[in-house]
């Protein structure tokens, strides 16, 4: 039963996203560290704003298709189709939202939104999607998923520290509300808001999905919902930081730091349907590949006898 | 004196010599319980080769695999220690030892437990790689001591 080295090249998609986001932090982390060093710190604060940086829209136009690819194995009617179908659309939302958002962030007659002049209207849609309506669907996707999990029997009630860390991110969700609450009431601050209260029940999600994964073990299955959960706590943790040191600190370091949460979670967002794709053809492919190098014992002799 | 259901295994693979071969033909000539347990042999022994022939998978598998679970279910009070041991190296390797573990509760039959692989192969991976991790299961398994081993 041992494998041989010829690895499908989609097989090595979890290994690729890890070297990826590996890579792309260090370089993040060299260029930050030069640029605070050899150039004045105001140089950074040329961010985008609420523009989705390309690297974060092209990890999740990877798991985009990487969803499609798992969504393929499954038969119309399998009970994991729903949840791979929510997550799938979660993927694309993100996608459609971050190129929504650079659309308008184009202050150039050569972008075709310009001469509309609904930047406003983009920009808003954009922050939809890839705010509330993307974490809505990933929540969906994900308790479809959880009550398959819980229905085959990976329920695992959590103990008291996962139950602390649901209280903390609540109590940060009530915090933020109560701040949003008592200054002005925006349409950015309503989003945030949203966001802030999906974020609330995908840390939930993402507290029983860590616990059910964990009862598995260390395979791919598990692997994949467990990577769920990390991204999420990833999100959690990023916007808590960014929330909480948004007054003390510059805005440069507050932009950075965002793009330093959004592409890690992303990644990991992209390495759960990776190591499900990876599982299948691990599964599907193996057939081929062994039916020549395994010992049949028995089967062709009784075979050809009957 | 009536076969035994090994000798009767091993006459319907052509093992036997030919003289004792030429004597269990005659006994099955004249006995109808014998010749019955030749037939049943014979059929479970079609159902596990259609489903782990030498080329994979055959290609109508769920019917396959519907066929074998329900014979399996015969088998009820089998160890089949083989099948057992290879549905669970099947679910460490996509899930974990945990799972391995959780599944394989005190008293769980070989094919109960196959019917859980099956089911959480089919229902995390899809129907196309349950079927192929059924034929990894039941590739080079020897059908005929297995028969054997559960036949009455």
């Amino acid at each position: 039963m041992t494998r041989t080295e010829d690895r499908n090249p989609i097989e090595s998609a979890p290994r690729w996203i890890v070297a990826v986001t590996g890579t792309y932090l260090c370089l993040g982390a060299l260029a930050l560290y030069v640029w605070s060093h050899a150039a004045p710190a105001f140089s950074m604060q040329a961010s985008p704003g609420d523009a989705e940086a390309l690297s974060v829209i092209a990890m999740a136009a990877a798991q985009t298709w990487l969803c499609v690819l798992v969504l393929r194995a499954f038969e119309p009617g399998a009970p994991l189709r729903r949840a791979w179908l929510l997550i799938l659309l979660s993927a694309a939302t993100h996608v459609a939202g971050g190129l929504l958002s650079q659309a308008p962030a184009a202050a150039s007659l050569l972008n075709p939104t310009a001469p509309l002049g609904r930047a406003d209207q983009i920009h808003w849609t954009a922050l939809l999607l890839s705010g509330p309506v993307q974490m809505a669907l990933l929540a969906a996707g994900l308790l479809v998923a959880l009550r398959i999990l819980w229905r085959l029997g990976f329920w695992v009630r959590p103990k008291a520290t996962g139950w602390a860390v649901a209280g903390i991110v609540a109590l940060f969700t009530l915090t933020r509300f109560a701040a949003t609450a008592a200054g002005q009431f925006t349409a950015e601050g309503a989003i945030s808001l949203v966001r802030s209260l999906l974020l609330c029940v995908l840390s939930v999600e993402a507290l029983f999905l860590w616990l059910s994964a964990a009862r598995m073990g260390k395979g791919p299955i598990a692997k994949c919902w467990r990577a769920f959960a990390i991204g999420i706590f990833v999100i959690g943790f990023g916007e808590a930081a960014v929330w909480a040191i948004g007054s003390y600190c510059p805005g440069w370091l507050v932009a950075a730091l965002e793009w330093y949460v959004w592409f890690p979670a992303v990644a990991v967002f992209a390495l759960a349907p990776a190591h499900t794709v990876a599982a299948v053809r691990r599964a599907t492919g193996r057939v081929a590949s062994s039916s020549s190098s395994l010992p049949v014992a028995g089967f062709p002799r009784t075979a050809s006898a009957n | 004196m009536h076969p035994r259901t090994g000798t009767l295994v091993s006459f319907s693979d052509a093992e036997l010599n030919p003289g004792r071969s030429r004597r269990i033909a005659r006994h099955l000539q004249q006995c109808p319980n014998c010749q019955a347990a030749l037939d049943r042999i014979s059929q479970e022994k079609r159902g596990l080769a259609a489903l782990a022939g030498p080329d994979g998978p055959a290609i109508d598998t769920q019917q396959g695999l519907a066929a074998v679970l329900a014979g399996m279910a015969r088998w009820r009070e089998a160890p089949a220690p083989e099948l057992r041991s290879r549905a669970r190296a099947q679910i460490e390797i996509y899930f974990g030892c945990g799972a391995a573990s959780f599944m394989e509760s005190p008293g769980i039959r070989a094919d109960e437990l196959m019917a859980k692989t099956l089911a959480l192969i089919s229902t995390f991976l899809g129907q196309e790689a349950a079927e192929a991790v059924t034929g990894e299961i039941l590739r080079g398994l020897d059908c005929a001591a297995l028969t054997a081993e559960v036949l009455p």
